[in-house]
């Protein structure tokens, strides 16, 4: 009986120390072992450039782009090869944990637009996949997310559309 | 009581309607001047852009948010530093921790719209007022030069696309004179340029630029002579023409099918308002605009310039070399103007190849083809009148022969009818030909001259006209558009004719079902106004598509009596100047004797 309170105090202690949360249960936890993420983003118009980068599980990172004069092959040219650390990773996930990603919409389109900026967010984790598309609005969850990838990844590596320059 | 409620409520209306807000002028307009048979469509921007005080506050105002968030963690820490239960510590670490990320991300969000707003600033400061003027008229000077194609014609009317501008202070109101859009100018290479205020949309087209205030943004280093074009487009009520695929990691953008060369679709070089795609398909941005908004020419604007409307073709004649000589009915020996045409044979309907393939050339193309004298049917009733064409049938003789060749030679395929009439001074013949390239060089061809070459003696013509008729109609045959762009009543030809043989024109009466039901379009417009066509006033159309020649030559007897099928000639000039190629063609001279 002794152990058994023993060992529920243990797994508290470790709990309240590991797992750090605020009054709106925002944690700072592990990134799981499938997480991988795909960011996309540029103009609508074929006359525009688009962004792409790529996150595996092991952190590595990829980062590419395509010329305007490219897009009708539409083919994304590799620039830049990066690793990210566990932390890192733990960070950005715990983005998407703290913004709901998945519980997003698929797309948050801004029907009266034409033209301007897109950008979309797949991510992997827990064998669930989801792709959410914000095009010509802002989406502050979504919006936070994406500044979180770009707060870590290289300069000259961002993600970058419109909403992020207002 | 009642009449106090009456003029009550009429003088509400009357009050409604003086304070009611002013109806909102069209952002858009259009205008028809039909005297001058003109079309206007005026499009208003006014542009405005954040002055270097402006850009230089707010980025003050991010510089002391990101330092309050600085004091914030340094006040946390201290507390984390002074408290000494080590829970609490830990606590305290873990929410500096949480506080540190987003503040992380909150900063980089700052910092990104403050780098934005130093290098918009930076940007800002190098320009001055003429400048930005200066990039103004050179979006304007695209955008006119884009939709303002040289030689557009919309149903005999002509089109002016004007683009007016406003520049202001971003803090002034908004001109209401003309009713600007409000767009920013942005300076960031990043910023990507849109149009924003569409509500309503009907198959691909919005009124509502027309009704209000469209807003967006254009980046101030706009794709040259791209972007303002087909924004311009948009203001105008078009939709985009591109669209986005993924397949296989590849994620392309690029023109909707038939719209690889219009500027609602692709940003290569080449975009136009009125484009033709690599299919040979046309769009025709202008007229989708005019036609949504329902504005049509005026009719008088095609008399205008002497044209005549014959079902869905509109003729113009080209000065003329000589007055055409009315053709007394028993010297045609055909059906005269007022007369009803001999009835047709069937005409079996070629079936109309796909839009994909349309600009392939139908399969039986074949090289120049000798015709067959084809002996000249005498009826009992028929000997004695030589020239005469009875409506019933059994009278056959006569004294004209038409034919019809399908020559290639080269890049250029030419539908050629050739009429042979013999006359009391000797012979006209009366040449047709209608000249086709290949893929998009399609409708580029235009005969540039006909001649005649009888034993070693060349003959000009005494007459000479354009004609335009559809790609469609010479798809669906070829031998009708030819034949009977030198009279309806040549059309009963265009079977027999297709095969090179030279057909007399014969009356022979063809059952009025099969008829009907075999006779393609051109035929029948034709036939609305029976000999117009054989009086030699020949049209464009007003969809004009390809341009045909109609020659014709008058030959004395004694010239005619030299044609004996051996060296005798028609000679053809055909040029495409789009692609700097000039053809000549030349086909035997086979009347029948």
């Amino acid at each position: 009986m002794l152990n058994k309170i023993l060992l529920f105090a243990l797994i508290l202690f470790l709990s309240e120390t590991a797992f750090a949360e605020n009054n709106n249960g925002i944690y700072l936890g592990n990134a799981p072992a499938d997480f991988e993420i795909t960011a996309v983003a540029g103009g609508v118009s074929p006359a525009e450039p688009l962004y792409k980068i790529e996150l595996d599980p092991a952190g590595k990172g990829l980062y590419f782009y395509i010329p305007s004069d490219k897009r009708a092959s539409g083919e994304f040219i590799k620039t830049n090869e990066f690793m990210l650390d566990k932390l890192v990773l733990d960070m950005i996930y715990a983005a998407i944990v703290e913004n709901d990603f998945f519980k997003l919409n698929k797309e948050y389109i801004a029907k009266d637009t034409l033209d301007g900026s897109f950008a979309e967010l797949t991510v992997t984790a827990n064998n669930k996949t989801h792709t959410v598309r914000t095009q010509n609005t802002a989406q502050e969850d979504f919006d936070n997310i994406i500044m979180t990838i770009n707060l870590v990844v290289p300069d000259d590596n961002k993600i970058i559309y419109n909403e992020l320059l207002d | 009581m009642n009449k106090i409620c009456s003029k009550t409520i009429f003088l509400f209306f009357i009050v409604a309607l003086l304070i009611s807000p002013k109806d909102t002028a069209a952002k858009t307009k259009t205008k028809v001047d039909e005297e001058n048979c003109i079309i206007y469509i005026d499009l208003y921007k006014e542009f405005f852009v954040r002055s270097p005080q402006s850009i230089n506050r707010e980025i003050e105002y991010y510089q002391n948010k990101i330092a309050e968030l600085g004091n914030e963690i340094g006040q946390l820490e201290s507390e984390r530093r002074r408290v000494q239960d080590r829970l609490e510590r830990t606590r305290i670490s873990n929410q500096l921790l949480i506080l540190q990320h987003h503040i992380g991300v909150y900063n980089d969000g700052l910092t990104k719209a403050q780098e934005t707003l130093e290098e918009d600033a930076a940007i800002r400061a190098g320009l001055s007022d003429e400048d930005i003027t200066n990039k103004i008229e050179a979006w304007k000077r695209e955008i006119e030069n884009v939709w303002n194609p040289p030689g557009y014609d919309y149903d005999c009317c002509k089109v002016k696309i004007t683009f007016h501008y406003s520049l202001r202070d971003e803090n002034a109101e908004p001109s209401i004179d003309e009713e600007y859009d409000q767009i920013e100018i942005r300076l960031s290479d990043n910023y990507r340029s849109n149009i924003n205020g569409f509500e309503n949309w009907n198959n691909g087209f919005s009124p509502d630029p027309y009704n209000k205030n469209m807003g967006g943004a254009w980046r101030f280093g706009t794709n040259p002579g791209y972007t303002a074009p087909h924004e311009a487009g948009h203001e105008m009520g078009l939709d985009d023409e591109y669209k986005e695929t993924i397949r296989n990691r590849h994620r392309t953008s690029k023109a909707k099918k038939n719209h690889g060369n219009d500027i609602m679709g692709t940003s290569a070089g080449g975009r136009q308002a009125v484009s033709v795609s690599s299919r040979g398909v046309k769009i025709d941005n202008i007229r989708e605009i005019l036609t949504n908004r329902n504005i049509a020419c005026p009719k008088h604007c095609c008399k205008k310039t002497e044209q005549v409307q014959i079902g869905d073709v509109i003729f113009i004649p080209l000065p003329r070399e000589s007055v055409p000589k009315p053709v007394a009915e028993e010297e045609h020996g055909g059906t005269c103007e007022g007369t009803k045409p001999p009835e047709t044979s069937s005409i079996p309907e070629t079936t109309m190849p796909e839009t994909e393939t349309i600009e392939e050339q139908p399969a039986d193309t074949f090289t120049e083809e000798i015709s067959k004298q084809q002996p000249i049917e005498q009826t009992e009733d028929s000997a004695s009148e030589k020239q005469s064409i009875t409506e019933e049938d059994g009278t056959t003789t006569s004294t004209e022969n038409v034919q019809y060749k399908k020559i290639e030679e080269g890049n250029v395929t030419c539908d050629t009818g050739i009429l042979y009439r013999e006359t009391p001074e000797g012979m006209d013949i009366e040449v047709s030909a209608l000249p086709t390239g290949k893929g998009i060089n399609f409708r580029q061809w235009e005969i540039t001259d006909i001649k005649l070459k009888i034993d070693g003696t060349t003959v000009k013509a005494k007459q000479k006209e354009n004609f335009y008729v559809s790609k469609e109609s010479i798809f669906k045959n070829a031998a009708v558009v030819a034949l009977v762009a030198i009279g309806s009543q040549y059309e009963q030809c265009a079977k027999e004719a297709e095969s090179g043989e030279v057909c007399p024109v014969t009356g022979k009466k063809i059952s009025a079902a099969s008829q009907e039901k075999q006779r393609g379009a051109v035929a029948k417009s034709i036939d609305k106004a029976g000999m117009v066509a054989g009086m030699g006033l020949l049209v464009s159309q007003s969809k004009g598509e390809i341009t045909g020649a109609k020659y014709t030559f008058s030959l004395d007897k004694d010239l005619a009596g030299k044609i004996d099928g051996n060296n005798d000639t028609i000679n053809l000039s055909a040029e495409n100047k789009t692609a700097h190629q000039k053809e000549k063609i030349k086909t035997p001279l086979e009347p029948v004797k």
